[in-house]
């Protein structure tokens, strides 16, 4: 599932692939409040599941993130 | 529609605003987006705004300015003390502000209550979302009632607020009471604004209080369901979710507003709101400017 | 206190800040006239109360049918109040959203010597342009933040910090809802007396009996400002009781520099002149509190829930639900019409959160 969303991350975010580690900070890597807007929309295009803009803004690492989208691809 | 003919169209501002604006101008069959402006070139707004295929310039007002031709239209989605500047660079240029700061500069427009003044003058401005949001249904209810007072109370979700909108609170709150008092002829008026931080995010909303005389639910009720269905043409996310006349004397009216556009998420209706009501006054004036082209944009 | 034998060594200071005469307004629906304002801010003065706080109840520029409109203008208030002191520095409030700077500078005009800007715990941000306004024009400014159970002692600790940033010379927060229990505040506290160097304050509201013990725990916790009114005179079960508040800390070793036996004086003055009868917690009360809803919701509550034909109670745990802020009195009607449409079954979609 990292894999997945650092494919979204990196290729439709542009952000910098080495940037992209689960360790890093959501802010740092450049997931701002506009930015996860487009994250939200993202994962429901590519993965069909809905995690939305104000759910990511509370997860601090790109990690985290990779958690909610694995246990929301599950459920 | 030949794209030749469509209105050139510039964005100063790559916030919130501009970004849904541009998206949204790109969206329009009347309207042909040249550039989105921004002002700092790291800002978060204006890399979204590349990302998404929009074409952008972190040179700000002076590279709208410097176009071989002129823009047809520029929105400002910048904050109210910068328009001023704006208008002045733009005005001898013959292009048409349309303004989404609480400025209080230009020509306030609210499209389904004066959209026909957009001709005549250059620097339009879109009021605030609580006004687009309010305007229709009060100047409905007070067109045929005697209204003594009116109360408009906005909420509006905080990540949809950026900070261009929280330093201008009184602006916000001075340019809803001149739309209020110009558009509905009731001299006493109020308006508030919350922001909210619950989660999941609040929906935006207006409540709007009324007291005057001879208010019936009967009398009131179908003044509100038709302005509301006005604005719904442009703004689909508009809806009335309470509608409660007391004592002949007093109504109340809530409405809430979500966003329809994939862009901004659907509790931001404020963003919407007054964006969409920008998009419809740039295409009225499309429709104007080019009158073989009435059939396909009005429709 | 002058009645007790000062014994030892001097007491920690410790500033009162009364607003009976702001958060008081929300008991009476913001009718207090010229002579009720008058009455009581001359008894506080007398009993050395350092600042004494007047308005509408949620501040300059708020009187509106969605908080209630005030008997008074803000400006006849200030004035009378302002004449009224000769001591007792003059205070006002002000939410952003609600008030403008133009009501700011009215009251500067009056002559005020300390102004609190207002928001929402979370959205201090919202205060930066006002306390910039006043740290500008030389007036004593301090940023609080309402609400303040609903965020964690971290982030009040960041808004705090953020505030003083801004201009304000002291920071502080409300306990709106009267939700805290006194742990509760000696952590938030403590948060930001870490995170500033300006005086911090704590407000307190009583619906669960906790006011003055909340109060206490912010002192020892390190706050150097306490709100309290005359009988508890404020919003929805009513504030921290100032005539307990002082001498319980002054039995703990601080020193309030309040002369007793006028303080009791003024309390008197205030039972009789201002309210129809001293805030009790009543059922309502207790379960606003626990609700976590804005104190100042109360009244209108009452009024939509018998119009409807709704449970009160019900009324005040939906809006904790939707996480209503001050200011959303307009959620009520649309939550009591839910809640009637639901109990009845009727299909009146009217839920302002999808």
């Amino acid at each position: 599932m990292f894999d997945q969303l650092k494919a979204i991350l990196v290729e439709d975010l542009q952000m910098r692939t080495e940037d992209v580690v689960a360790t890093a900070d959501r802010a740092e890597v450049g997931l701002d409040s506009l930015t996860v807007v487009e994250l939200s929309a993202l994962l429901s295009q590519r993965l069909d599941i809905q995690v939305s803009d104000y759910e990511l803004l509370e997860l601090a690492t790109v990690g985290d993130i990779a958690d909610l989208v694995a246990e929301r691809c599950r459920a | 529609m030949k794209p030749e003919r469509r209105l050139s169209v510039g964005v100063l501002g790559a916030g919130l605003i501009g970004v849904d604006l541009a998206m949204k101008v790109e969206r329009s069959a009347a309207l042909a987006l040249h550039l989105v402006a921004g002002r700092t070139a790291e800002s978060p707004g204006l890399k979204r705004a590349a990302r998404l295929g929009l074409p952008v310039t972190s040179r700000g007002l002076p590279a709208l300015a410097d176009l071989d031709e002129p823009l047809d239209v520029v929105f400002d989605a910048t904050d109210a003390g910068s328009h001023a500047e704006h208008a002045e660079a733009l005005a001898p240029l013959g292009t048409l502000l349309v303004d989404l700061t609480p400025s209080r500069i230009g020509r306030m427009v609210v499209p389904t209550v004066n959209g026909a003044d957009v001709t005549g003058h250059r620097d339009l401005n879109m009021v605030s979302c609580g006004g687009q949001a309010s305007v229709p249904i009060v100047r409905a209810v007070a067109r045929t009632h005697h209204i003594d007072y009116v109360e408009v109370v906005a909420t509006a979700a905080t990540l949809s607020v950026g900070r261009g909108t929280r330093l201008n609170l009184d602006e916000y709150v001075e340019t809803t009471q001149d739309a209020l008092r110009e558009f509905t002829g009731v001299g006493d008026v109020k308006a508030i604004l919350n922001i909210s931080p619950a989660r999941p995010p609040a929906t935006f909303r207006v409540a709007i209080s009324l007291i005057g005389e001879g208010l019936t639910s009967d009398s009131v009720r179908p003044l509100v369901a038709e302005a509301a269905a006005d604005v719904r043409a442009f703004a689909t996310g508009y809806t009335v979710t309470s509608c409660v006349v007391e004592d002949d004397s007093r109504a109340f009216i809530a409405v809430e507003v979500t966003s329809t556009g994939d862009q901004i998420p659907a509790y931001a209706g404020n963003l919407d709101i007054i964006n969409s009501a920008a998009i419809r006054v740039a295409e009225r004036c499309a429709v104007q400017r080019r009158p073989t082209e009435v059939m396909e944009v009005a429709s | 206190m002058s009645q007790q034998a000062a014994a030892g060594p001097p007491g920690r200071p410790i500033l009162i800040h009364d607003p009976t005469l702001r958060d008081g307004h929300h008991a009476v629906r913001h009718q207090l006239g010229r002579e009720q304002l008058r009455a009581y801010a001359e008894a506080a003065d007398a009993a050395g109360i350092p600042v004494v706080e007047v308005g509408h109840g949620n501040g300059l520029g708020a009187s509106s049918l969605q908080a209630g409109r005030a008997l008074l203008s803000d400006a006849a208030m200030l004035s009378v109040v302002r004449d009224a002191l000769s001591t007792s520095k003059l205070g006002v409030f002000m939410l952003p959203g609600w008030g403008t700077t133009e009501d700011i500078r009215q009251a500067v005009a009056h002559d005020v010597d300390l102004v609190r800007i207002g928001t929402h715990c979370t959205e201090g941000n919202l205060a930066e342009r006002h306390l910039g306004l006043l740290r500008d024009a030389g007036v004593d400014a301090h940023g609080v933040l309402l609400m303040s159970h609903m965020a964690t002692p971290e982030r009040l600790a960041e808004e705090c910090a953020q505030l003083v940033g801004f201009g304000a010379t002291g920071v502080g927060i409300l306990d709106s809802s009267g939700y805290y229990l006194p742990t509760d505040v000696t952590t938030r506290i403590a948060a930001i007396r870490s995170a500033v160097d300006v005086p911090v304050m704590f407000h307190g509201h009583n619906n669960l009996g906790m006011a003055v013990a909340n109060s206490i725990a912010a002192a020892e916790a390190g706050a150097t400002i306490l709100d309290a009114c005359a009988r508890g005179f404020g919003a929805g079960a009513g504030n921290t009781q100032l005539e307990v508040l002082v001498p319980v800390l002054e039995r703990l070793g601080y020193d309030t520099g309040i002369d007793f036996y006028r303080l009791l004086d003024a309390a008197d003055i205030a039972e009789r002149e201002l309210m129809p009868a001293p805030p009790t917690i009543d059922s309502i009360g207790v379960v606003s509190g626990l609700a976590g809803v804005f104190s100042g919701f109360r009244n209108r509550v009452l009024d939509v829930a018998a119009r409807e034909g709704v449970d009160p109670r019900d009324v005040f745990f939906e809006l904790g639900r939707l996480q209503a802020v001050a200011g959303q009195e307009d959620l009520i009607e649309d939550v009591t019409l839910t809640l009637r449409a639901g109990s009845t079954g009727r299909d009146e979609r009217t839920a302002s959160h999808v």
